[in-house]
């Protein structure tokens, strides 16, 4: 793996999960690469980083720790995508609508009543549907429609292959 | 005599053809996070409720954040939603968990009072009509117009209270919480997630989030549109069991 297979993953750790790390560890005398995995590193004083996986093991300090968001005193980010976070918590509710309604059509027809209640909850299922699309349109318009064109002078002639 | 309906709230203070409120913070100050926080502590200990003791404690914990990249400039808040320590969604009203509220530090500190007093009053305006489906007063199937009704509600007395004052939007956010049964109690710290042990709980939360925005990736669709079409193609799923929308 080439050095920027590991700052992606480094990057998309700290876009998805708030933190990412990559250890310039050496084995011997060759330097050796390593992503960290974000729920497993301890940030100590003075910029070192301990490995809970490892325990036995020294503090690293040669890692290099890229946050999503930053937070104002803790040393450790957060996820950009706390955002929307909420849609986790809402499908899996739709997700337990949706097993039930399974569950209850393999019982074959419905008395009217629980016809009657199952439907309510479809009903709530679309609502939460229709409500999680406002949301979402209303959070993400943004990025979509404010931005300006690319200026046509941003890059400079023959940016193609890098001659000028 | 000054008409209060011609009085702009901070939210509605904006220079023409500029997306954000006036006052906005691109990139904050310490003085202005120091300020935030000051405020959101006031606003706390203003609505924070000591009766009725009986009542049903509603803790919610107020925090900073800064925008996060990508996302309009009239995001003011958020909720951070609760996870437990083996990774799994907790949903906090029904456990009586703390409900951690993220304010964004980037905006006026009076538009971050607003978007604290619309937050709490749409939070308090909710409980009414679950309260009434739990209690079988009204029946599942009237929840979404229930709820599409009190938010209307919160949001107009919201506006209108703050016209007037934040002491008398704090007040009316009392009574109506004493009246749902609630007993409001505000606190809060600068930092949402602080502990290793916070962040390391969410990453499986998120990975999963990012899997779901990525299930049915198209080549030229942004990882926003994914999400989207994610979460709302429960409709059709649900159709394809065999229930038809009515």
């Amino acid at each position: 793996m080439g050095i920027r297979q590991f700052m992606n993953q480094c990057m998309r750790d700290a876009d998805v999960c708030g933190n990412g790390y990559v250890d310039f560890g050496f084995l011997g005398l060759d330097p050796t690469l390593r992503c960290l995995k974000p729920e497993d590193v301890e940030i100590l004083p003075g910029e070192r980083y301990r490995l809970l996986s490892e325990q036995a093991s020294r503090p690293l300090d040669r890692v290099m720790h890229h946050c999503g968001l930053e937070q104002f005193d803790s040393p450790y980010g957060i996820s950009p995508w706390e955002v929307l976070l909420y849609v986790n918590q809402r499908q899996s509710i739709l997700d337990g609508i949706g097993k039930l309604a399974r569950t209850t059509l393999t019982r074959g027809p419905l008395p009217v009543e629980q016809q009657q209640r199952l439907e309510d909850v479809i009903r709530v299922a679309e609502a939460i549907e229709r409500d999680t699309r406002d949301r979402l349109d209303r959070l993400l318009w943004f990025p979509r429609t404010r931005l300006r064109p690319v200026r046509g002078d941003l890059y400079f002639a023959g940016h193609e292959d890098m001659k000028t | 005599m000054v008409d209060l309906r011609e009085l702009r709230l901070p939210s509605e203070r904006q220079r023409p053809g500029d997306p954000r409120v006036v006052g906005f913070q691109p990139e904050p100050s310490q003085e202005h996070v120091e300020q935030s926080a000051a405020a959101a502590i006031e606003l706390g200990n203003l609505v924070t409720m000591a009766q009725p003791v009986s009542a049903r404690p509603l803790r919610v914990r107020f925090c900073h954040v800064r925008l996060p990249p990508r996302l309009p400039f009239n995001l003011y808040g958020f909720n951070i939603v609760n996870i437990s320590d083996n990774g799994e969604l907790i949903d906090s009203l029904g456990a009586d968990e703390e409900i951690l509220y993220a304010l964004i530090v980037n905006q006026p500190v009076e538009l971050q009072r607003e978007a604290s007093i619309v937050f709490l009053n749409d939070l308090i305006g909710r409980q009414g009509p679950i309260a009434d489906v739990v209690a079988d007063r009204r029946s599942l199937g009237d929840l979404p117009d229930l709820a599409a009704a009190a938010d209307a509600s919160s949001g107009e007395i919201s506006m209108d209270t703050l016209r007037f004052s934040l002491e008398h939007a704090a007040d009316v956010l009392k009574t109506r919480a004493a009246a749902a049964g609630y007993r409001l109690e505000i606190e809060y710290r600068l930092d949402p997630l602080p502990r290793r042990e916070e962040v390391a709980r969410r990453v499986s939360q998120l990975r999963h989030l990012y899997k779901l925005s990525r299930r049915s990736e198209g080549d030229r669709r942004s990882s926003e549109e994914e999400v989207r079409s994610c979460a709302v193609g429960f409709s059709s799923r649900l159709r394809s069991w065999g229930f038809a929308s009515s």
